[in-house]
């Protein structure tokens, strides 16, 4: 069977239907925590940061003037909401860097040669800068183009293209890296 | 060599780059993020049901807009002049607005200070109006 669309389910949603939007929240869910966790770096926090933008969002749908995606509009909120929490932590709360300690607890998978990639795709992901992480997040993996990740992440469009290309280069250096390490 | 051609080289690897990163560079939310996320939801549901509750019952309305009409044009009646024959009815006005004036020490029994207390109870019945109306419109109780 068809699974709806955004619209058809926002359609639904707004009808009454409210466990409609659960579909859309697992539909999303893994990508908006994805790009918290690139900002925030802990689970905790993304995870909150997350949960916060999809209830802002639900509250936000009758609003939701569907001019582009749900998605694109649901990353804009996580992106907003991520980027104030890092503000909070940076003005002097204390926070764990779990990301960075603990790069094994975000395997997707048990095999070992995925949790290998697994880890040097996060220590990679790690040597750039966060914006950079979102950029990379959002260009390869919910396949955006320049003008979703200006709508989602405010910055500049040329910005975004300088960005993408160094982020890019510098995976690609790291990327040879691991091939390199491997063949050895 | 142009731009193009470095910019080429540099990504002739870069799909796979990127089936790498959509494969591994993809988190997971905790097992139970789903259902907290619908119990957030639920609850903000729940929360903006809006039922108004009237402070004041229709009999209570009744009451209070009929004294206050009543009131006004007692005071109107008393600032004109008044009735000179004495009914049973503008005695017992003037025995109200004396035990008024008992009351307040500092009003006597006269056109200014019925004017006064006109305005006063004007005044408060507005006030009272513009409060029912604004807590109709912005009351939430939750059911």
């Amino acid at each position: 069977m068809m699974q709806p669309d955004d619209t058809q389910l926002i359609k639904r949603i707004l009808g009454g239907d409210i466990q409609g939007y659960s579909v859309l929240v697992n539909r999303h869910k893994d990508l908006a925590f994805t790009i918290a966790c690139r900002i925030l770096n802990n689970r905790e926090d993304a995870e909150e940061a997350v949960q916060d933008a999809f209830v802002k969002a639900y509250r936000g749908l009758p609003g939701f003037r569907q001019d582009s995606r749900f998605s694109t509009w649901l990353f804009r909120i996580v992106y907003n909401a991520s980027i104030s929490k890092r503000r909070l932590q940076k003005a002097g709360i204390q926070y764990v860097d779990d990301l960075n300690t603990h790069p094994e607890s975000y395997m997707t998978t048990d095999q070992e040669d995925t949790e290998e990639r697994g880890l040097w795709v996060e220590k990679a992901m790690q040597k750039l800068p966060e914006v950079d992480r979102v950029l990379i997040t959002l260009f390869y993996i919910n396949e955006s183009n320049v003008e979703e990740i200006h709508r989602i992440t405010g910055l500049t469009r040329s910005n975004i293209k300088v960005k993408l290309f160094r982020a890019r280069k510098k995976l690609q250096e790291l990327t040879g890296m691991m091939a390199e390490k491997i063949c050895i | 060599m142009g731009m193009e051609n470095i910019t080429e080289k540099l990504f002739e690897n870069e799909d796979d780059l990127k089936k790498l990163i959509q494969k591994e560079g993809l988190l997971t939310t905790s097992p139970d993020f789903t259902r907290r996320v619908m119990m957030a939801v639920d609850a903000y549901e729940k929360k903006s049901v809006i039922a108004y509750k009237p402070l004041l019952s229709r009999k209570t309305w009744f009451f209070l807009i009929t004294s206050l009409i009543l009131l006004l044009l007692c005071c109107m009646w008393a600032i004109s002049g008044g009735n000179t024959e004495k009914t049973a009815y503008s005695e017992a006005v003037r025995y109200l607005f004396d035990a008024i004036n008992d009351l307040n020490f500092s009003l006597h029994f006269n056109a200014g200070g019925l004017l006064i207390a006109t305005i006063v109870i004007a005044s408060i019945g507005a006030l009272l109006c513009l409060d029912i109306l604004l807590t109709h419109k912005y009351r939430e109780v939750s059911v």
